[in-house]
């Protein structure tokens, strides 16, 4: 037996202890954080010396102190959790389109009835001045209503695209932030013989949640304990202390849409959107693509049925001077051209332009062009292909008269194709986008009623014929105004149906998700958590350990004074 | 389980966020009485309540339409009413002035108000109704219908139609088009009989058009009849001029029990609104308003819920093992 074996025995408790408690403080302290996981005080006896033939205790030793964590509850937590962000921002942007189309307060339907209301008494009494002007301020509440609700949309639009930068620049802190965490955990490793600090690691399991909360990623955890993170299809966003950010840039085909991007040396490349999923970029493109654009196409459809139909019934009618009929409405059917994509040919002339020819007809879809060397392959954005017919220009044809010129009309639409294709080019075209933006009344008729062509007669005497405002307003019962088949509410009705369905799927998957977030939550916290209790039990039970030890040094002073004082 | 501290807090946070946005829902349900805010509470039931509303706007067109069209065949039904009225009294001055024993000036007093009632009955052939457009002038409402030329060859008055021949149409349902106000020419005039001069040849208007024969054209003739001086016998023309006139009655008979079928069907129409309207606005009703009774009850049991999830979690917060613990013991 030795002194210094008790004193040692005492100092290394004193020492554990100490550790200990400063551990519980820790936990006490962190109680709080996101993200902090419960840390313990691994202790291991010391080796025993050999004395005399056995083996006598030495004391204890800490050997690390590590975190209490379960890989598969946190994973499962880290996913569940990606999810809710995607669906918060799903449900939170979706609604808002929701709301737009179809709240009491925002509603389109009843100006468009209004508008045929008002047609409907100028039919039976066409010769009233005020049925007339009726006709005029209600077309313009209607004109407004497709305005403000374009307005709306183009505002979520700039909120979803800010969105996307916004969080393409928080991921790439995020991503920054874990490079020099990785370094930071690999340093410490080395420090510890391959134990990296809890803390740290709880640093960096914190960011890669964020990173994950906003796009879909997967980790590789390093036996060095850092993180690799991969994004968009294996693209590595960090590696070790490294990262590389990724951007987002307007689309060149697009202007107003954000595209991700990813540069190597002098070279960016422009992401797919499908390429990214998840997360709240991830939900940010899919309200876009999915239920933004279809708005966007839907509403400038019914906007252009109305205005297209309504100026061709108008121009057959005749005024109250018996003279034919302007439109009504500004023409729409004139859509510009598709736009290049980026990528095409720079030997290409390609140049595509389009109009509605049959708005009864559109599909509000969007159109991919491709040219396969010989002839052009159109795709709609449903993922069909699409069957034009094809006619060459011809002088002799008022409707397609340009020799240079190829025609291919599709789906109520006429596409011009002149200039040389090269195989490969590739143009993009949204027919209806944006076009509720342009309804408006023609300014000649709004500003005198006489001109609204009532009457199916020329005799500027048939003063009491109303029968081409009867087949005006008849024009809202139609059953071929919206894609041939349905009447204009049940366009609308289709419209604002499918968005309340994206809307309300989102809402519903939100509200499970968040009740298994919060599941999955308390079974991690019920492992990694602090129980701020236990932790004051804990205090006692060190305390306690600290002043034995103590007691250990003091007793082993007084066994060496007794060992003196035999004299 | 061990619980962590964190987990009071996290489940008592999310079950006061639930129970909260619970009581909000119902209350906005309650303040605007309505459980379909958008499309995404019910896209069933929303696209329902569209297609309703669609309806009821419909219905709300009809209804104006047929308003104006009963408004019109009322006004028509009140004027060949009158029509009917002078014309018996055109009648009864006929058979007068066939009296021969009557004196030259008894003859020229029935002339005198027999052109009175042909003044009467080319006014109320020129009514107009409440949009100021005349009521059987076909389609040119703007057009004094009935007009009388005095002509250059016999100086004798001519009665013509300018208005044209169609009837005004209004569309009171998915499937009818009433028409309303009969043109002129059919219910005033006689198009199968030319009026002839003295010579027996047609009589043309100032655009060269034969002149029809009309109940004007046959006041006109009871005035000329009763303008010939005693005692000469007016017996044929006072023959003539019953014959003329019984045909014109007839018309207007026949004019007016359509007029009357007209009015009947827009009541039919009518009250097939009325009908339809109450049916698609209970079922917009049922679909789209709040059960008051159920919405409060919801809203009184979350706020029970809130307020009790609040208490748990005080009384929770409250226990703590560090309240015992003795600092410097």
């Amino acid at each position: 037996m030795s002194f210094a074996g008790v004193t040692e025995a005492g100092l290394s408790g004193i020492y554990a202890a100490g550790t200990q408690l400063a551990t519980a403080s820790h936990n006490i302290s962190n109680a709080s954080l996101e993200g902090y996981h419960r840390q313990v005080v691994v202790l291991t006896p010391r080796e025993p010396q050999l004395r005399n033939g056995f083996f006598v205790g030495n004391g204890v030793d800490v050997q690390t102190v590590q975190r209490v964590f379960d890989s598969f509850i946190d994973q499962q937590l880290r996913d569940a959790s990606a999810d809710t962000a995607f669906l918060d921002t799903l449900e939170l942007q979706t609604g808002q389109v929701d709301a737009a189309l179809s709240s009491d307060q925002a509603s389109l339907l009843p100006t468009v009835q209004s508008f045929f209301t008002a047609l409907s008494a100028v039919a039976a009494s066409p010769t009233s001045t005020p049925a007339r002007q009726l006709v005029i301020s209600n077309g313009s509440v209607m004109a407004d209503r497709f305005a403000s609700l374009q307005d709306r949309l183009n505002s979520i639009r700039r909120g979803v695209e800010d969105g996307i930068s916004s969080a393409v620049s928080d991921l790439n802190s995020f991503a920054l932030q874990l490079a020099k965490i990785n370094d930071l955990v690999q340093q410490s490793a080395l420090d510890t013989r391959g134990l990296p600090a809890a803390d740290l690691l709880d640093q960096r399991d914190t960011l890669v949640n964020k990173i994950s909360g906003l796009v879909n990623a997967s980790v590789v955890y390093r036996a060095d304990g850092s993180a690799t993170v991969s994004v968009a299809d294996g693209r590595a966003l960090v590696e070790g202390n490294a990262a590389r950010p990724i951007g987002a840039s307007f689309n060149p085909e697009f202007p107003a849409e954000k595209v991700i991007t990813v540069t190597v040396g002098d070279t960016t490349t422009f992401l797919r959107d499908s390429a990214i999923t998840g997360g709240r970029i991830g939900a940010l493109l899919e309200v876009r693509n999915k239920t933004l654009n279809f708005a966007d196409g839907q509403l400038g459809r019914i906007a252009v049925a109305i205005t297209s139909a309504i100026n061709v019934q108008h121009q057959r009618g005749f005024d109250q001077n018996g003279v034919g009929g302007a439109r009504l409405f500004q023409d729409q059917t004139d859509i510009g051209t598709a736009t290049p994509s980026a990528r095409n040919n720079i030997n290409s002339t390609a140049v595509l332009a389009g109009a509605i020819v049959d708005a009864s007809q559109l599909t509000g879809l969007y159109y991919g062009f491709d040219f396969d060397g010989t002839t052009w392959r159109i795709t709609s954005s449903d993922g069909r292909f699409v069957a034009p017919t094809i006619t060459p220009g011809d002088p002799a044809d008022p409707e397609r008269p340009d020799p240079a010129k190829t025609y291919y009309e599709f789906e109520g639409l006429r596409i011009a194709m002149s200039g040389v294709a090269v195989a490969g080019d590739h143009f993009d075209l949204r027919p209806t986008a944006g076009l509720a933006g342009g309804m408006v009344l023609n300014s000649d008729i709004a500003k005198n009623p006489r001109l609204i062509a009532a009457s199916s007669s020329s005799d500027p005497r048939a003063t009491g014929d109303g029968n081409n405002a009867q087949a005006m307003a008849d024009i809202q019962r139609s059953t071929g105004a919206i894609g041939g088949a349905n009447t204009l509410a049940e366009g609308y009705s289709q419209l604002a149906s499918t968005v309340g369905v994206q809307a309300a799927s989102a809402k519903t998957r939100n509200a499970a998700q968040t009740a298994l977030v919060q599941q999955l939550k308390s079974q991690q916290q019920a492992v990694s958590g602090i129980n701020l209790d236990e932790e004051a039990a804990n205090l006692l039970r060190y305390q306690q350990a600290y002043q034995a030890s103590s007691k250990l040094i003091a007793l082993a002073g007084r066994l060496l004074d007794s060992i003196l004082a035999i004299n | 389980m061990r619980v962590a501290t964190n987990t009071f807090y996290d489940n008592a946070a999310y079950a006061i966020q639930l129970a909260q946005s619970r009581l909000v829902r119902a209350q906005t349900e309650i303040s605007s009485n309505s459980k379909l805010q958008t499309a995404a509470d019910n896209p069933t039931d929303a696209v329902q309540v569209l297609r309703i509303s669609q309806l009821l706007s419909e219905n709300t067109q009809y209804r104006g339409a047929s308003d104006v069209a009963r408004n019109r065949l009322e006004l028509e039904e009140t004027a060949l009413s009158r029509m009917g009225e002078l014309a018996k009294r055109a009648r009864e001055l006929t058979v007068q002035l066939g009296n021969d024993s009557l004196s030259t000036g008894a003859r020229r007093g029935i002339g005198a108000e027999a052109d009175a009632l042909l003044r009467s009955m080319a006014a109320l052939a020129n009514t107009q109704d409440a949009d100021g457009a005349r009521m059987f002038a076909g389609n040119f409402t703007s057009t004094t219908p009935v007009q009388s030329f005095v002509s250059q060859t016999d100086g004798k008055t001519y009665w013509t139609y300018n208005g044209d021949e169609t009837a005004r149409l209004i569309r009171v349902s998915n499937t009818r088009q009433l028409p309303t106000a009969s043109p002129g020419s059919q219910v005033f005039f006689d198009v199968a009989s030319p009026v002839l001069d003295a010579g027996g040849n047609p009589v043309l208007d100032a655009s060269g058009n034969p002149v029809k024969d009309s109940v004007f054209a046959v006041l006109q003739d009871l005035v000329a009849a009763a303008q010939t001086p005693a005692p000469v016998s007016v017996g044929p023309q006072i023959q003539n001029v019953l014959g003329r006139l019984a045909n014109f009655e007839d018309r207007l008979v026949t004019e007016r029990a359509s007029v009357g079928a007209f009015l009947n069907e827009i009541d039919a129409v009518q009250l097939a609104i009325e009908d339809s309207d109450f049916s698609l606005k209970g079922l917009k009703s049922a679909l789209k308003d709040v059960d008051l009774a159920e919405a409060i009850t919801r809203f009184t049991q979350q706020q029970t819920v809130l307020q009790a999830t609040q208490q748990s979690f005080v009384r929770i917060q409250g226990l703590s093992l560090f309240n015992y613990l003795q600092t410097g013991g």
